[in-house]
């Protein structure tokens, strides 16, 4: 045998009794092709994103499956919403948070993350948009997640971005004091960070420029 | 891996259902863990008529009634974890 039997128990004892599993699944998705001038407009684009979310479902569910090893999470990190609310107003962001989330409850994705601002060199109308709504938006979702980078190695430490936050009764560790709603779900979470690389959220989740044009992309071509 | 109880027709309820879906037994092993019988099987599934999932699925709906648990995993989980 290729394995001895002692092996064979020993991955066994690992994923059965020791609770050996993957983690997360993090999906990467641009989603600046959605960014448009209204709110209705951005939400339609982004209804867009429902069959990329079914199938990776089923392509985590199908390596699952496969190698009988349980995925806990899966997760999904769109583009920064910052670069939504420069064209939007304040009101829209935890309008696009409840979307989102909708969006990742009736896919059973466990989290989506981009409600996040890159405040390390002071803050665009964007940025200052996500901050000021940031509560707001966690507190109505359950699923959702986001980060405010304060700092950067080339610009610094930006302490508006630090200073802000904390003026909105945002704790170091906001999820301890971020309310829970009336079935006791919580938000899913905020991290103040510096010197984070360029990521709505999760790791995994970076946001590049350039790279491959998504299919939300590729359908809007078809639209126009 | 079939862990449980020895007794009689274990071994012959889970190759039949093997059999039954063109899975091919390339070797079995039998050891005792920590006083529990455990069964490895090996198992070439190239031609198998159903996926790993629904395999699995099957082997543990017969491992109840025969009394004993029965987990399947591909192989490559042990190539990562146990070779280098």
């Amino acid at each position: 045998m290729r394995y001895t039997a002692e092996e064979i128990i020993e991955v066994h004892r690992m994923l059965s009794e020791e609770q050996l599993d993957i983690r997360s699944v993090t999906l990467s998705v641009n989603t600046l092709f959605a960014i448009a001038g209204n709110l209705e407009a951005t939400l339609k684009r982004l209804e867009s994103l429902g069959g990329t979310l079914e199938r990776f479902v089923k392509a985590v569910d199908e390596v699952s499956g496969k190698y009988g090893i349980r995925i806990v999470t899966k997760r999904v990190a769109v583009s920064p919403i910052q670069f939504f609310l420069e064209s939007l107003s304040e009101e829209d962001g935890p309008e696009i948070a409840e979307f989102l989330d909708g969006l990742a409850q009736e896919y059973k994705i466990d989290y989506v993350s981009g409600y996040s601002a890159f405040a390390d060199r002071g803050f665009t109308n964007g940025a200052l948009r996500v901050i000021k709504t940031f509560a707001e938006a966690l507190n109505s979702t359950s699923r959702l997640t986001g980060m405010i980078n304060a700092a950067s190695t080339v610009a610094g430490y930006e302490l508006r971005g630090d200073k802000a936050l904390r003026g909105r009764g945002l704790p170091d560790a906001p999820d301890l004091l971020l309310q829970s709603d009336d079935n006791g779900q919580r938000p899913a979470g905020l991290p103040l960070r510096t010197f984070g690389p360029p990521r709505p959220r999760d790791a995994g989740g970076d946001h590049k420029r350039g790279g491959e044009r998504s299919r939300g992309h590729r359908e809007r071509d078809k639209e126009e | 891996m079939v862990v449980g109880a020895d007794r009689p027709g274990i071994v012959a309820g889970i190759a039949s259902k093997l059999a039954e879906n063109n899975a091919n037994i390339i070797d079995i092993s039998q050891t005792v863990v920590r006083g529990i019988f455990a069964m490895v099987m090996v198992v070439d599934i190239s031609q198998c008529k159903v996926s790993l999932a629904e395999l699995r699925r099957q082997l543990q709906e017969k491992g109840k009634e025969l009394g004993v648990e029965v987990q399947a995993y591909h192989e490559e989980v042990f190539r990562y974890m146990e070779r280098v």
